[in-house]
């Protein structure tokens, strides 16, 4: 008898780590499309954030390549014309790269329009994880690159004195021989040792270089306005957001979403991600006569995730209870030219309502005025409840990615 | 009637055996061009292709291991290359034809399998 439980427990305990990826459920193979199909086009390629916690920047990346190519009339599809996703990410944290952060802040920080580096300048996948180990052969994998970095730069905290401005020297070179990708140029390794007063900091200056932040040689992005919904006063119920995310998509406005990608409720702290909406359509089944809403995901774990994942075609209803449960305020983020107006789904967008209030959920703060004082940080500021909420005194309380 | 049944089959075997072009950036921002084909659905390089029996024993082995095995620091990142990783494997990342990325996993620095397939 206690053998036999003994196997059942073992057995559960493996169910529950193969139930990965929860949010990406499929329809089965009796639903046919109804033709209403909306997919957001221009459409850049899918991209592999590798094993980096910048899927935030990729997803505001997404958003971005397709405002520009559509306001600007330029080829998505042109390699030369894509962004550089870490150049974008560098604006969520001002000049830092830093993994797990949220879309909204970043778009917010280009919103007057700007000029970013093009990713062809600082190709992302061979800058992250490529490192010599001798002369003649690579050891190669994910985080290598990012890795070492983060290596040189805690030897670097290590010196003191006046032995700092020859270890900065030295490390520099020590970057430039094993990390073969990187054409960052020495003096400016160097300076980003002395300069840098955080990893992040100094991530971005290693990382990103001179010459490709050159402004000639990058891309303007129009100005845009950034949004996001629900807004942190806001209560909606998972219908309304789901009602939200069809009327954005069906004006051809791709958006982004924070889920959870843990089966685990409340949500992991490590188990956020973002991932871009670029479509919406609706499926019925032909023996039952069920219909379900399929959104198209542009997921930056690159483009087999999509090929072995429905094409990116996953249910809403799925998506929308792991946003909500990632966070009740600013599940999605999209950007819109200055005075563009959403036309409604005239007969799908429910009526606001005030949904009970869920016990599980953090009691997240209305907003900066008359802040609580167990929600305050050390300098007196909106500080939220954990860290799987970003605490920004403009946005808000805002779910992370990562 | 033989000539036809020869071009028959030859047409046949050609579409089986289909390959895409994919480019690999490599060593100082060199690209190098891989045949990526696929064996039992998954995309895979022709050394794999070749040595179907070596390759679907990776495979299988891989897909076998539901540990979940995660790097002691760090966010997760891409799972598929994570798992890749954490099994032996080297990380990736191929673009294809219109510049999609895919990420692959190298096993004994010669055969390159779709990450996302050894999650299934």
């Amino acid at each position: 008898m206690k053998n036999r439980f003994f196997v059942i427990l073992i057995a559960l305990i493996f169910n529950f780590a193969e139930a990965e990826e929860v949010p990406y459920v499929v329809p089965d193979q009796s639903y046919v499309d109804k033709g209403d199909a909306v997919v957001v086009t221009p459409m850049t390629p899918v991209k592999s954030q590798d094993g980096i916690g910048l899927c935030y920047g990729f997803s505001a990346t997404s958003l971005l390549e397709n405002y520009r190519c559509r306001e600007l009339n330029v080829d998505c599809n042109d390699p030369n014309e894509f962004l550089s996703s870490l150049d974008v990410t560098s604006y969520y944290g001002r000049e830092r790269l830093v993994e797990g952060g949220n879309t909204i802040r970043i778009l917010m920080n280009l919103e007057k329009g700007k000029k970013i580096a093009r990713e062809e300048c600082i190709r992302f996948s061979t800058l992250v994880h490529q490192v010599a180990v001798t002369q003649n052969s690579f050891y190669r994998d994910e985080r290598q690159g990012w890795n070492f970095l983060t290596k040189k730069w805690n030897e670097f905290k290590g010196y003191g004195g006046e032995k700092r401005n020859d270890c900065a020297s030295c490390l520099a070179d020590s970057i430039k021989s094993t990390l073969v990708n990187i054409q960052t140029p020495s003096d400016q390794l160097k300076n980003a040792f002395l300069e840098a007063h955080s990893l992040e900091e100094f991530l971005y200056k290693a990382l990103l270089p001179v010459q490709c932040i050159n402004e000639a040689k990058m891309a303007s992005v129009p100005p845009f306005v950034a949004k996001s919904y629900p807004g942190y006063s806001e209560k909606i119920t998972e219908e309304a957001l789901k009602a939200k995310v069809e009327t954005i998509l069906r004006n051809n406005i791709p958006l982004e979403m924070g889920i959870c990608t843990s089966v685990e409720r409340p949500c992991r702290e490590d188990a956020g991600h973002s991932v871009a909406l670029m479509g919406i359509k609706e499926v019925c089944s032909q023996t039952n006569g069920d219909c379900k809403k399929l959104v198209k995901v542009k997921n930056s774990y690159g483009n087999s995730w999509q090929a072995n994942n429905n094409d990116g075609w996953i249910e809403l209803d799925s998506l929308a209870e792991a946003s909500r449960a990632l966070g009740n305020y600013g599940n999605i983020t999209w950007i819109q030219k200055p005075g563009f107006v959403l036309q409604e789904n005239k007969n799908k967008e429910p009526k606001k309502v005030t949904p009970p209030s869920r016990p599980t959920r953090p009691n997240v703060p209305a907003g900066p005025s008359g802040i609580p004082a167990e929600y305050k940080n050390h300098r007196g500021i909106w500080k939220c409840p954990n860290s799987t909420f970003l605490d920004h005194y403009e946005t808000g309380c805002v779910p992370m990615g990562r | 009637m033989k000539k036809y049944t020869i071009t028959f089959f030859f047409l046949l075997s050609s579409f089986a055996i289909k390959a895409e072009v994919f480019t690999w950036a490599t060593e100082k921002n060199k690209e190098q061009k891989v045949e990526i084909k696929k064996l039992d659905g998954i995309l895979v390089n022709d050394e794999c292709f070749s040595n179907k029996t070596v390759c679907l024993k990776i495979i299988a082995a891989v897909k076998k291991d539901k540990s979940q095995k995660k790097p002691e620091k760090g966010p997760l990142g891409n799972p598929a290359s994570t798992k890749c990783s954490m099994n032996k494997g080297q990380s990736e990342i191929l673009r294809d034809g219109k510049h999609n990325e895919y990420d692959f996993c190298l096993f004994e620095q010669k055969y390159l399998i779709d990450s996302w397939a050894l999650m299934k």
